[in-house]
């Protein structure tokens, strides 16, 4: 992806959701991406499925390719072999995201009906297996119920085999475990790096919660207000965090052995669409801001090879001429 | 389901005696006397008094109605005035075509209304939703009687493709049964087609935006499935409801239809009723109309729960 | 939580988001809405020709001439003349006072005392029961039938038609005067001045009243195109204002038998309610879009 830009809105009245994110993943690779709410990941990860909310959202500019396909100016009927197959996606609410009305089993099989041609009672064996493989018990009895029968993170399981019925070669994960109480979570986060490691699948992990990320990613990026603040191998950004935001991130995290009383925050609140702060959107909450940080927006900088951020701070606060 | 079913009956009977109670009141509050209209104008006092006296209509309200209840407990629904025949025998006849003429005009706005909703949101906004939103507008503002009468005119009289009126029945001749339904059943379902339309247009607009229609396009899955399965079977369940709304809408708006084609109907009867204060035949009506729209709701109601995994017969 | 039932949706979307802040755009918003100013035009140029009947009457409309029956539409009887040699032009405009007068009417009674009877089951619980079990079963009974039998028991006549009219669309507006006043009842600023002591009636006058009137004005602009194409059966099926008064449906159904002949007789009148009913309907319509828009996807 690069240069991707996503707007709302009706023309000449338009919001920037997402200004000019570019990232590459690699096969088999673990993306996290992370970033407050309404900082415009899951855009970002929607706009590359093409299923932005349609009238208002769409993509201004940039591109997305995948395996040298363009994604985005793709038709629809060429999409619809792209998604499911080669490119999964779950999302964040499960009770929401599976059709209530339509059976467990049958929501994972026609999946596999419709882009593996498989007979009704083929694909219906492919659903049992995948149940097991996602650790529902009693996947006999569970093929044939309906999502409200199920508890969360049985939801979310099924939403797992439904994306993982074809094999794809990239998943997209929005989130998957926000909307899970706390032990389901660590259970459902095993399972996706699990299945993730033996179909060697690239995922793109999107979340607010860093530590989710620091188990799990190989690769990280930092979203702030629709814009990339940080990106690099794990290591890089949890360790030796360039930027302002993502070391305040961190510090928010309250740990066992903080001493002090008081929780550590960032002062403010992410900036709506609407007013958006000029030139770096972060220097209104930025410790380090200084003047220039008003009126130019940082490009990345590249601090090793594969560790870029964005923010002045880093040239001497110089702006190129 | 067997229990549901009986206890919903139960809860229906007492609505039943209201609606006859409150029918009796008006009709025993309104001025006019069917003496009057039977034995004619001219009749002198004597004759008129006999006549009430044969009616028994010189008796007292209660004992009337209380007489009126006991024969309905044996099936009896009395005679009725105008008509000079058993209420149950002159209803009993006059059912079939009110069922068929409704029962037409139903199938007739399911099968135009569903697909121009279903169609009208697919497409929102575009020249198809706004074409079909102006045909849907157009029908509940047309009177649906004038129609008719201009559809008599034009297919009619001018093209003489159809009966202009008339009531042919189904065992006499199906195919003639056909042609004298056509224009009645449209006319009727006119002004539902247009309801259910819209109905079914916002409810599925509102399907389209749930994340379980995102999931079913991020599976891939193509336009038709996507539409006609997923989004498709959670429309249904409300727009049900309304279905169950129109063919009482339809059973009660016959009256006007069947006057206009000279359909014997139970809309007829029952408006010639009133008009001559036949209240035997005016109560036993209504009771059988009030029984029909609420055996109506129960099979809605029974639908629902066949069509939606989530409810349970026994949660009521 | 979704509702499916778009009534609902309407109700809430539209009383949360509530008249005042929104008072300044409001006649802006209504005034660009292509719709309801098409409605709206209909229906002044409707209002004009009714108001001023007298004056641009061709010919007095009870005036027979018998010599000059079923003559077709031409000048100087633009649109043709009827079975007893009467301009239908000169009916057309006078049925016009009366059956938007009687429509009118009808709105006015069922919005008073809908709103009377749906804010007290809304607001008042103990009076909720009661009443609306009156309200069902009312509507109980078949609409149609239950005006036939009002009019033809009270005498046909305009007043009595009102009458009937008002009896059968009260519970149905009732109804959503009750589903607003009910959800109006719990929002904060009502709770908050019962919390400051303020006598229930003032409440109703100063905040519920105000904030309930969106879905009742526009189930009204509906209420009121239903009665003109009520009254228009009522009079054809011959209990409404008797002949020779000239309303849209009484002309109908006296040029019912003359189909053959002089087919125009019924269709002049009947297409005076069509656009009657389209102007109305597309008012209402253009109403509702603005004063609660439907969800569209929101950013964020």
């Amino acid at each position: 992806m690069s240069d991707l830009r996503v707007v709302f809105g009706p023309q000449g009245r338009e919001q920037v959701a997402v200004d000019g994110v570019s990232l590459t993943l690699a096969a088999g690779e673990v993306l996290g991406l992370v970033g407050e709410s309404g900082c415009g990941k899951s855009l970002t990860a929607l706009a590359i499925l093409g299923l932005l909310p349609r009238p208002a959202g769409r993509i201004e500019r940039g591109r997305i390719e995948f395996r040298g396909k363009d994604l985005v100016h793709a038709s629809q009927s060429e999409m619809n072999q792209v998604r499911g197959k080669d490119i999964a996606m779950i999302f964040q609410e499960p009770m929401t995201a599976l059709n209530p009305v339509i059976k467990v089993g049958e929501q994972i099989a026609e999946t596999i009906r419709v882009h593996e041609g498989l007979p009704g009672s083929a694909a219906r064996r492919r659903a049992l297996e995948l149940l097991e493989r996602v650790g529902i018990s009693n996947p006999d009895q569970r093929i044939d119920q309906y999502p409200h029968e199920l508890s969360g993170g049985m939801r979310q399981r099924v939403m797992i085999a439904i994306a993982l019925a074809c094999r794809p070669k990239i998943l997209i994960a929005d989130e998957p475990t926000t909307a899970l109480d706390v032990t389901i979570q660590a259970q459902i986060l095993a399972l996706l790096k699990d299945l993730q490691t033996e179909f060697n699948m690239a995922m793109i992990l999107i979340t607010h919660d860093l530590g989710v990320v620091a188990q799990v990613a190989d690769r990280v990026a930092v979203m702030y207000a629709g814009r990339i603040a940080e990106q690099g191998t794990a290591s890089e950004v949890l360790e030796s965090s360039a930027h302002p935001y993502t070391r305040a991130l961190l510090s928010s995290i309250p740990s066992l052995e903080q001493t002090s009383a008081r929780l550590q925050t960032i002062a403010g609140m992410v900036p709506s669409l609407a007013n958006l702060p000029s030139g770096c959107r972060f220097h209104p909450r930025c410790k380090e801001a200084r003047e220039q940080c008003a009126q130019h927006t940082p490009g990345l900088t590249a601090l090793s090879l594969t560790h870029q951020a964005a923010c002045l701070a880093l040239n001497g606060y110089q702006t190129n001429g | 389901m067997l229990e549901f079913m009986l206890r919903r009956i139960l809860v229906a009977m007492p609505v039943l005696l209201l609606v006859s109670l409150i029918s009796a009141l008006i009709m025993e509050m309104v001025p006019g006397d069917p003496a009057v209209l039977l034995a004619g104008q001219s009749a002198t006092d004597a004759e008129l008094a006999q006549m009430r006296e044969q009616l028994g209509l010189n008796r007292p309200f209660l004992e009337r109605l209380t007489d009126w209840y006991l024969a309905l407990a044996r099936g009896d629904l009395g005679d009725s005035i105008l008509l000079n025949r058993p209420v149950t025998q002159a209803i009993a006849e006059r059912v079939p075509v009110t069922l068929a003429l409704a029962g037409s005009a139903l199938l007739l706005t399911v099968l135009l209304g569903v697909p121009c909703g279903v169609l009208s949101a697919v497409y929102a906004n575009t020249w198809v939703d706004q074409a079909l939103l102006t045909f849907a507008l157009l029908g509940v503002s047309i009177p649906n009687f004038w129609l008719s009468l201009m559809l008599i005119v034009l297919f009619g009289v001018m093209l003489d493709w159809l009966p202009a009126g008339g009531y042919i029945a189904f065992a006499d001749d199906p195919v003639g049964w056909v042609k004298c339904l056509i224009l009645p059943a449209f006319s009727l379902a006119l002004l539902q087609v247009g309801l259910l339309a819209r109905i079914t247009r916002s409810t599925m607009l509102e399907v389209l935006q749930q994340d379980y229609v995102r999931t079913a396009r991020a599976k891939g899955l193509p336009v038709f499935m996507v539409v006609g399965k997923h989004a498709f079977k959670n429309v249904l369940i409300p727009v049900m409801t309304v279905i169950g709304i129109s063919f009482g809408l339809l059973l009660s708006g016959s009256v006007v239809i069947e006057t206009v084609y000279s359909l014997p109907g139970m809309g007829r009867l029952l408006a010639n009723a009133v008009f001559g204060r036949d209240y035997p035949l005016i109560q036993g009506g209504l009771l059988v109309t009030a029984a029909v729209l609420v055996l109506l709701n129960l099979v809605v109601d029974l639908l629902y729960v066949l069509v939606d995994p989530r409810v349970k017969y026994d949660k009521r | 939580m979704t509702s499916a039932n778009p009534e609902n949706q309407m109700n809430h979307a539209g009383v949360s988001q509530g008249l005042q802040a929104r008072a300044p755009s409001l006649w802006k918003k209504l005034l660009s809405h292509r719709l309801f100013m098409t409605g709206a035009t209909l229906l002044f140029f409707m209002l004009l020709l009714a108001l001023f009947a007298d004056l641009i009457e061709l010919r007095p409309p009870e005036k027979m001439q018998v010599r000059l029956r079923f003559k077709a539409p031409d000048f100087p009887y633009p649109l043709g003349t009827d079975n007893y040699g009467r301009d239908i032009y000169s009916r057309l405009i006078h049925g016009a006072r009366l059956s938007l007068a009687i429509g009118f009417a009808v709105a006015l009674v069922t919005g008073i005392f809908g709103t009377l009877i749906g804010v007290s089951a809304g607001y008042f619980r103990k009076l909720d029961g009661p009443l609306m079990r009156l309200m069902d079963a009312l509507m109980a009974f078949p609409a149609i039938l239950l005006a036939i039998a009002i009019a033809a028991a009270l005498g046909p006549s305009a007043l009595n038609a009102v009458i009937a009219l008002s009896v059968v669309y009260t519970p149905r507006t009732a109804r959503i005067v009750r589903s607003t006043v009910l959800v109006v009842r719990e929002t904060d600023y009502v709770q908050a001045a019962k919390s400051c002591g303020a006598r229930d009636l003032w409440i109703v006058w100063r905040h519920v009243l105000p904030n309930s009137l969106a879905p009742l004005i526009v189930q009204l602009t509906f209420i009121f195109a239903y009665a003109i194409l009520a009254e228009a059966i009522l009079s054809f099926l011959g209990v409404g204002p008797p002949p020779p008064t000239p309303t849209w449906g009484n002309m109908i159904a006296e040029g019912k038998d003359y189909l053959r002949e002089a087919s125009y007789i019924c269709f002049f009148p009947g297409l005076a309610v069509a656009l009657t009913c389209l102007s109305l309907n597309l008012l209402g319509d253009g109403l509702r879009d603005v004063l609660d828009p439907r969800l569209r996807v929101q950013i964020g």
